[in-house]
């Protein structure tokens, strides 16, 4: 699990979709022959036990502020299948100020896997904790919970006659962010225009006044050309020993208001991000530029860097393997 | 500041120490997708970390699918991530399917299959 990006662009009210055996591989993201690595814009389809200290965004957003990310997401696992996270963000936005996002808890379950086909599917639930961040840096007062399922499938089971094919991959993510239904409700009790002569009670109207939050669906999918896998399986990758740890990539992220968002000025918002993942065996550092989809997304290029580390990787028998486990 | 240097100062020990990871393979010979003028003797392949040879394999099957005898697989005595299989007979040619399946040292299991093709 993650940290997706957040891809708050438009300022918006934050979809928070952040959301002595042999080990079998469950670990990191992989199924098959094919090791998914690490993605920015959307969470990769496995569990692990994993750290993403730091990510930076730089980019401007849709009014012209120009902000600054710095997140780290921390993600345990409970069983070898069953993981959960915690994340946050510190954004730096001028104009604006400095402070947190709100916090982000989450869950996930990696539910099937189908070696051959280099195929996996896994389901998890975020939640961003509303009132826990600054306001002045747009975090919001009510919290949001996101279903989601995220899927990863290798197309290294293509014939030998398109074995060039074989290192592509997609992962892709789609959810739905719910604001929180107990938190909308505010009551207005009107008495400026009593007659208290007629109305005993003071009380001459009631204002229920019910805050309509948007309900988001985002989804995102990356297209992954695995360097690795070419030099494993297709062809050998001859010079720098750099060459074989790359992983180009495109990653699409993108969110939009499906419910409650009349007159609440929400619109699909999104990137498109071409960039370049380096995997080695105990961390991962990826660079992407950020490209607003369109204008209530931004209208300049951003930039979004990571770097991961692979706690199964580094701390094997500590906290690198699920708290329960068969061994 | 202190929690924050004595993170840091772990993950570097732990980057530094390379040994406990995923076995991803690295280069092999005869080579991924690659052709030789003759019949190889052994199968080697490099992996990224040291494997355990007690629970690692590497198979060989002709184009048809039949399989090629091949000898138990052992590492390198210098260097452990060399996983080496040798050939019990000499290959015709053609080509040849390899797959094999590595468990790294600290048990983390990996699998991969690649061609090459024997030159006539």
């Amino acid at each position: 699990m993650k940290l997706k990006y957040k891809l708050g662009l438009a300022g918006a009210l934050a979809g928070a979709t952040t959301l002595g055996c042999v080990t079998t591989g469950l670990s990191h993201a992989i199924v098959g022959d094919r090791i998914f690595p690490v993605t920015l814009a959307i969470d990769d389809p496995g569990v692990a036990d994993e750290l993403s200290l730091p990510t930076f965004a730089h980019f401007t957003n849709a009014d012209g502020s120009i902000e600054s990310d710095f997140s780290f997401e921390y993600d345990k696992l409970i069983t070898k299948d069953f993981g959960v996270s915690i994340s946050d963000t510190w954004t730096h936005v001028h104009p604006g100020g400095d402070g947190f996002q709100n916090l982000s808890l989450g869950a996930k379950y990696h539910l099937y896997s189908n070696d051959p086909h280099e195929f996996m599917v896994s389901v998890g639930v975020n939640a961003s904790i509303g009132g826990t961040g600054a306001a002045r840096v747009g975090a919001v007062n009510f919290s949001t919970i996101t279903p989601a399922v995220f899927f990863g499938k290798g197309f290294g089971d293509l014939p030998d006659s398109l074995m060039w094919l074989k290192p592509v991959a997609i992962t892709g993510e789609i959810g739905v962010g719910f604001p929180d239904p107990w938190n909308h409700t505010n009551v207005n009790v009107d008495t400026t225009s009593c007659d208290v002569t007629t109305v005993p009670s003071g009380i001459c109207g009631v204002d229920i006044n019910v805050d309509h939050h948007p309900v988001f669906l985002n989804w995102g999918l990356t297209f992954q050309y695995s360097l690795p896998y070419l030099n494993a399986h297709v062809r050998q990758i001859d010079g720098p020993d750099f060459l074989r740890h790359l992983t180009p990539l495109v990653e699409v992220a993108i969110q939009s208001p499906i419910a409650n968002f009349a007159g609440a000025g929400a619109r699909t918002t999104g990137t498109v991000n071409p960039g370049i993942i380096y995997s080695a065996d105990t961390y991962q550092i990826a660079v992407e530029a950020m490209v607003p989809v369109n204008k209530a997304s931004g209208k300049h290029l951003g930039v979004i860097a990571q770097l991961h580390f692979f706690l199964d990787d580094i701390f094997p028998d500590s906290i690198g393997k699920p708290l329960f486990s068969e061994h | 500041m202190k929690r924050a240097l004595l993170l840091t100062a772990s993950l570097s020990f732990a980057l530094s120490s390379a040994a406990m990871a995923h076995a991803v393979l690295v280069k092999a010979v005869p080579p991924v997708g690659g052709t030789v003028s003759a019949s190889p003797t052994d199968i080697k392949i490099t992996f990224s970390e040291g494997v355990e040879p007690r629970f690692s394999k590497i198979a060989v099957t002709s184009a048809d699918g039949h399989p090629v005898e091949t000898g138990a697989a052992g590492v390198d005595p210098s260097n452990h991530a060399i996983l080496i299989v040798p050939l019990k007979t000499t290959l015709q040619p053609g080509s040849y399917k390899v797959n094999w399946h590595a468990v790294s040292v600290d048990t983390h299991a990996t699998q991969g299959n690649f061609s090459f093709t024997v030159k006539p």
